[in-house]
């Protein structure tokens, strides 16, 4: 081979080095990645926790810790872990949460009682805000599913009597209804005499249509429902183990919510709570942030292109410059 | 203090004085409150208004009982309010837990029921006899064996601990009146406020899964009208309006009656000061129960109101006839030849009511029991 081609090959192989490190700095190695979207082809089992789908997906063990930034503080929230995974099929995207929980508590009719209840937390614009809700400026969408809306639509919506099943009330001035009476449903009292449903309040309505809240958060105590509910799902309780689904389209057009594209990391977080410990608020046990990635493909490796032809470029200059000069000395 | 948010008083504060030594315990009030804003479903066990027997009824039970004793005693620069008194304890504020905005306790759904618990159930503090063998029973200063009526609504508290305790701002307290209100729209069941509240005045819808608390009849206020509870009382024992927040606006705006009986006769006295939220439901107190009970429970001014309670002039006298007079706020009083008069906040004349009640004999023909 001519001193010609070694020169040439020297110089590439002076040139890839530095595309190497340019190409790492812009485009980093791929980071960890906690929870993989796999790609599906089926529809998803949005109502099936228990589905054969979810087998796609290898769950990742999440650690959960006290959310200490802002009162009030529970130090000590009961749930440690829980199992996150998620599947999509290029239209919905759905996640999956298992974790640990001895008592099932559906109710909220009781001063003293509280729900189970999961939250996923995604930031709506690039990058990463703030963990505790976001931030001015940098909003989160957050999916909250509750265990009492969960029975609600179960079963029916829970009032005074699922825990005084023997009170009786013969008639309340604002019922709407006909003899012979039952205890009438709120839905049968006129609007104007149920505050928190006149006012538009979600936690009031008596007719839930799914058991996960879409809210949008800019930061602590902003929290806020929003107007379109675009997540649906279900959860499940058995032997001590709550199985929560979530799903929605990768891309609802709202731009108030969170955008997942295909082949995209994104930051999401959990919280759990526990309502036999009363959690609620900011008393929950959340995760750090962690990266979700929606695969694109079923290619396993990530495509960093100047850094692949920066590194196809050392090998093959590498090879070139090291082999024996077939020309005799 | 602790108090987590800015000091911010209202133009005017939404403030009552309760006379408890004419307090009968009929709870008109309760009932007027209940069939106003409380009888849809969820609040079936809900009393804005209530009315207990002291010293061991309570609504919520024993919700007195269990804050007192998680604040511990605390002191007062002296007891008996001489040249004023200074607070040198903690507040709920100051003695909160970590991680907490104020000390306190969520009620469980069981102490809410039986509101009227312990009615007309007296205590003695005579150890050796029991109340039927007390031989002095009616004696003053204190009497032996006694009980007295509390009514208690929310006091619109100038630093209100349920404001300061909702994580999201649901609750506010407004400018115009100072009247404090959970936002129905925003509030998300979290029970922060009924944890924290030293007064347990916010409540738990069970059907609307969200908190509600007595709004001051803000509707009835804004057309400068009393509250239900205020307008009903039978005794005669309330008088309502809207007082300057401020103590040195207050004395200076003497002809307002509720100023004139809270900041310059000092006749009527906060409910638990010692909590720090400064309540704006005033009570005069009642004349025969023993001191000490009287100055945990309206600190130390009690010496004071009762002196000046017990040996009132033609002015004081007056102010306390225009009590229930007439439903509409009184903005400003006059006393003049035997008459109290009262007017609006325009300046018009609204009550005339005599102090001296004229006494009419009837002539025999007409007596109905000779």
């Amino acid at each position: 081979m001519g001193n010609k081609n070694f020169i040439i090959a020297f110089i590439i192989f002076l040139l890839a080095w530095p595309l190497l490190f340019i190409g790492s700095a812009v485009f980093p190695f791929p980071q960890q990645i906690d929870v993989v979207s796999k790609r599906v082809s089926q529809p998803l089992p949005i109502t099936d926790p228990s589905s054969n789908l979810w087998v796609n997906a290898l769950p990742n063990e999440i650690q959960l810790g006290a959310q200490t930034v802002t009162k009030p503080i529970l130090a000590t929230p009961s749930i440690k872990s829980v199992m996150v995974s998620s599947i999509h099929n290029s239209s919905w995207i759905a996640f999956r949460l298992e974790w640990k929980d001895l008592t099932r508590n559906v109710s909220t009719t009781g001063t003293e009682y509280y729900q189970d209840a999961a939250a996923l937390q995604f930031p709506i614009l690039e990058g990463t805000p703030f963990l505790g809700m976001g931030e001015e400026g940098q909003p989160v969408n957050i999916w909250q599913w509750r265990g009492d809306w969960q029975e609600d639509i179960n079963n029916v919506y829970q009032e005074v009597e699922a825990t005084y099943p023997n009170m009786w009330v013969d008639s309340y001035p604002s019922a709407v209804s006909e003899p012979p009476y039952n205890i009438p449903k709120i839905a049968s009292i006129d609007k104007l005499f149920v505050p928190g449903w006149n006012a538009g309040n979600p936690i009031s309505q008596p007719i839930k249509v799914t058991p996960i809240s879409d809210h949008i958060a800019e930061g602590f105590s902003t929290l806020t429902f929003k107007p379109e509910q675009q997540v649906i799902g279900r959860g499940v309780w058995e032997d001590g183990t709550w199985i929560v689904v979530y799903a929605r389209p990768l891309d609802t057009g709202d731009p108030s919510d969170t955008k997942f594209t295909i082949g995209e990391d994104k930051s999401m977080a959990i919280a759990v709570w526990d309502g036999a410990n009363r959690e609620v608020d900011g008393r929950k046990a959340v995760s750090a942030w962690l990266m979700m990635r929606v695969e694109g493909s079923s290619f396993p490796f990530s495509l960093n292109i100047i850094v692949e032809l920066a590194s196809v470029a050392l090998i093959g200059t590498a090879v070139v410059l090291l082999r024996r000069p077939t020309r005799s000395l | 203090m602790d108090y987590p948010y800015e000091e911010a008083r209202p133009k005017r504060q939404y403030a009552a004085v309760f006379n408890v030594n004419k307090c009968i315990g009929c709870q008109t009030c309760t009932m007027s409150c209940k069939s106003t804003w409380t009888y849809s479903k969820g609040q079936e066990h809900m009393w804005w208004n209530n009315v207990e027997t002291k010293p061991y009824g309570g609504y919520p039970q024993f919700w007195d009982h269990k804050l007192l004793e998680k604040l511990g005693p605390n002191k007062w620069s002296s007891a008996t309010g001489q040249n004023g008194s200074v607070y040198s304890g903690k507040t709920i504020f100051e003695a909160a837990p970590i991680g907490e905005v104020a000390l306190g306790y969520l009620p469980e759904d069981k102490e809410w029921q039986s509101p009227n618990i312990y009615e007309d159930t007296p205590t003695t503090t005579d150890p050796d006899k029991g109340p039927d063998e007390s031989v002095d029973l009616v004696n003053l200063p204190a009497h032996t064996t006694w009980f007295f009526y509390l009514q208690r609504i929310c006091n619109h508290c100038t630093h209100p601990a349920c404001l300061a305790a909702c994580p999201r701002k649901a609750i506010y307290k407004r400018q115009e009146d100072g009247i404090v209100l959970i936002d129905q729209n925003r509030c998300r069941g979290y029970r922060k406020c009924i944890e924290l509240c030293p007064y347990k005045k916010p409540m738990y819808n069970l059907a609307t899964r969200i908190s509600e608390k007595c709004i001051g009849c803000y509707p009835r206020v804004e057309q400068g009208i009393e509250a239900r509870c205020m307008a009903a009382c039978v005794g005669k024992i309330r008088l309502q309006g809207l007082k300057n927040s401020l103590p040195e606006e207050a004395e200076a705006n003497a002809e307002n009656p509720l100023n004139y009986l809270i900041h310059i006769k000092k006749i009527a006295l906060p409910l638990y000061p010692q909590y720090g939220t400064e309540p704006n439901i005033y009570y005069i107190p009642p004349r025969w129960i023993p001191k000490q009970f009287l100055y945990q429970m309206f600190g130390p001014g009690v010496d004071e109101a009762l002196k000046v309670y017990s040996n009132m002039d033609e002015e004081l006298l007056g102010v306390l006839s225009l009590f229930r007079s007439t439903q509409k706020i009184l903005e400003k009083f006059n006393i003049n030849s035997n008459q109290a008069v009262g007017y609006d906040a325009k300046g018009q004349e609204v009550i005339r009511v005599p102090i001296d009640e004229p006494v009419i004999v009837r002539p025999p023909k007409y007596h109905n029991t000779s």
